[in-house]
């Protein structure tokens, strides 16, 4: 039993893009998308299967994506996701999805995507994946005009945790009601973008004032002060 | 208040089970034992014993930070049967169940995934400088920490920020409120040159924003988060309840020297 893949930080989120064509663009288009939708990724790309099992094998990613056909071969594709064997989510890029239905069907680690969607698509989809894994949230910084004072952070922080929670609901309505994919987007648009302010807000108010100052520096100052004016021999 | 100790020690009884959920058996069921899993293992990472707290500000609601972990996998072939079993799952943080994966509970060498509810932890793992490591050489110890990652350097750098901010709270929650009575005693009762002033009225708006920051931090690692679930599938009030040894590591803080202090003082700058 090998030693687990090492687990890095979940944020950037790491992810494999095993494909012979143009992987190295096809990735950084990927990024672009991803960092757009406030995903912060690191990409590895494979231009060979062997390279692709050799990551796989000795590296943790969140998400391993795969061209089926690749070094233009039938099989290629599969050798990576045999190695993968629910390792990470793996979404298939194939032009013949319909052969590969049936045999991914039951495995929910496997996600299948036509070959010519795209990478705007494709990374939609693998935002919406993290947003129904209900991911940590994307983490880019959100600039506004009017950032709040610090002490009144934890309050809007609590008050955007109520307006996802209401969204959560109104989604879980629609999705019951079978309502229109571009409604359920939608929501699912503006819980990213509150979820986004919320993680904002939250690492503002970590950079506390007790984190960068010293004890015995504050305490030593604020002594000599006092000692110009209080009575040595008063020990009230 | 109750809150965290600023190292939750690995704990030194197993963790009883207490819920016992009515099971269910349609797919994914086990995500209706969140609550009673939140509850029964303190809001704490099983494994790792990391808190929901150290992972985020206000409640892990909708995060996915924490998990629901199975201990004999329910991807497998002998998981199935028991994916929906309370007794085959417990509660950890994300990074503990991504690390797993899919590890068998028994390695191809024999070696044995302990589960936390049968056994002590503090006999095979302790804390170091914030790190969690081996006691020994326990060979199931060792595939349970090496599988889990319990020595993530990211889990040992969350534990380190969880201590140093409580303990310098605690220290400053001591000393602060009376540097700022006196402050103001001064500056109410006695003639200060211009520039002391100024330098007092500093030195209290930076004591004041300390004394913000330390009823943050408590209530930031208070042991049941904002957003504790206020029943579960047990339908039991007393569940709602810390296990012992969670418990009996809390810190019980008074908050009264904390919260008595006027925090207006910038409004003094006249």
């Amino acid at each position: 039993m090998p030693a687990p893949a090492t687990s890095s930080a979940r944020n950037p989120r790491r992810i494999l893009f095993a494909d012979d064509k143009n992987a190295q663009i096809q990735a950084l288009a990927l990024r672009r998308h991803l960092k757009n939708s406030g995903f912060e990724t690191e990409l590895t790309t494979a231009n060979t299967t062997q390279k692709a099992i050799h990551y796989v094998q000795t590296q943790y990613f969140d998400i391993i994506i795969v061209d089926l056909r690749f070094d233009n071969s039938k099989d290629d594709g599969n050798a990576i996701l045999q190695c993968i064997n629910r390792r990470a989510l793996s979404i298939v890029f194939s032009g013949h999805l319909d052969q590969l239905q049936e045999e991914y069907q039951e495995q929910d680690w496997v996600k299948l995507i036509k070959r010519t969607a795209g990478v705007g698509f494709l990374a939609h989809e693998i935002g919406r994946t993290w947003l129904a894994q209900e991911p940590e949230g994307p983490s880019y910084n959100l600039t506004t005009d009017d950032e709040p004072e610090q002490d009144e952070l934890p309050s809007k922080i609590l008050e955007l945790e109520v307006n996802i929670n209401d969204l959560y609901k109104q989604l879980k309505i629609l999705r019951a009601e079978n309502a229109n994919e571009r409604e359920i987007a939608d929501v699912e648009d503006r819980i990213l973008s509150l979820r986004n302010q919320q993680r904002t807000l939250s690492s503002q108010h970590s950079q506390l004032l007790l984190d960068t100052i010293d004890p015995d520096d504050l305490y030593t100052r604020t002594e000599e002060l006092l000692s110009k004016y209080e009575d040595p021999t008063n020990n009230d | 208040m109750k809150i965290l100790p600023t190292t939750t020690e690995p704990f030194s009884e197993v963790v009883v089970r207490r819920h016992k959920p009515p099971e269910a058996d349609y797919e994914g069921a086990y995500r209706t034992y969140r609550p009673c899993l939140r509850w029964e293992f303190g809001f704490t990472c099983a494994f790792c014993l990391l808190h929901e707290s150290d992972f985020v500000d206000f409640g892990i609601t909708r995060s996915g930070l924490f998990w629901i972990e199975h201990i004999i996998t329910q991807s497998s072939e002998e998981g199935k049967p028991v994916k929906n079993v309370y007794t085959n799952v417990v509660y950890s943080c994300g990074w503990c169940n991504r690390a797993r994966d899919s590890y068998p509970p028994v390695s191809e060498d024999g070696e044995v995934l302990l589960d936390p509810t049968k056994e002590q932890w503090n006999r095979l793992f302790h804390i170091v400088d914030d790190e969690m490591q081996l006691v020994d050489g326990n060979k199931n110890a060792a595939y349970t920490y090496n599988t889990y990652q319990l020595g993530d350097p990211y889990k040992t750098g969350l534990r380190r920020k969880r201590r140093e901010r409580l303990e310098k709270a605690l220290l400053h929650q001591q000393v602060v409120p009376g540097l700022i009575q006196r402050l103001q005693a001064v500056l109410d009762t006695k003639e200060v040159t211009p520039d002391d002033k100024v330098a007092m009225l500093k030195q209290l708006e930076v004591n004041t924003s300390i004394l913000n920051d330390v009823q943050f931090v408590f209530r930031r690692y208070t042991a049941c988060p904002q957003d504790a679930d206020d029943s579960c599938r047990c339908k039991q009030e007393n569940l709602l309840s810390l296990p012992n040894v969670v418990e009996t590591q809390l810190l019980e803080i008074s908050l009264e020297d904390v919260f008595s202090i006027d925090l207006s003082c910038g409004e003094r700058s006249d």
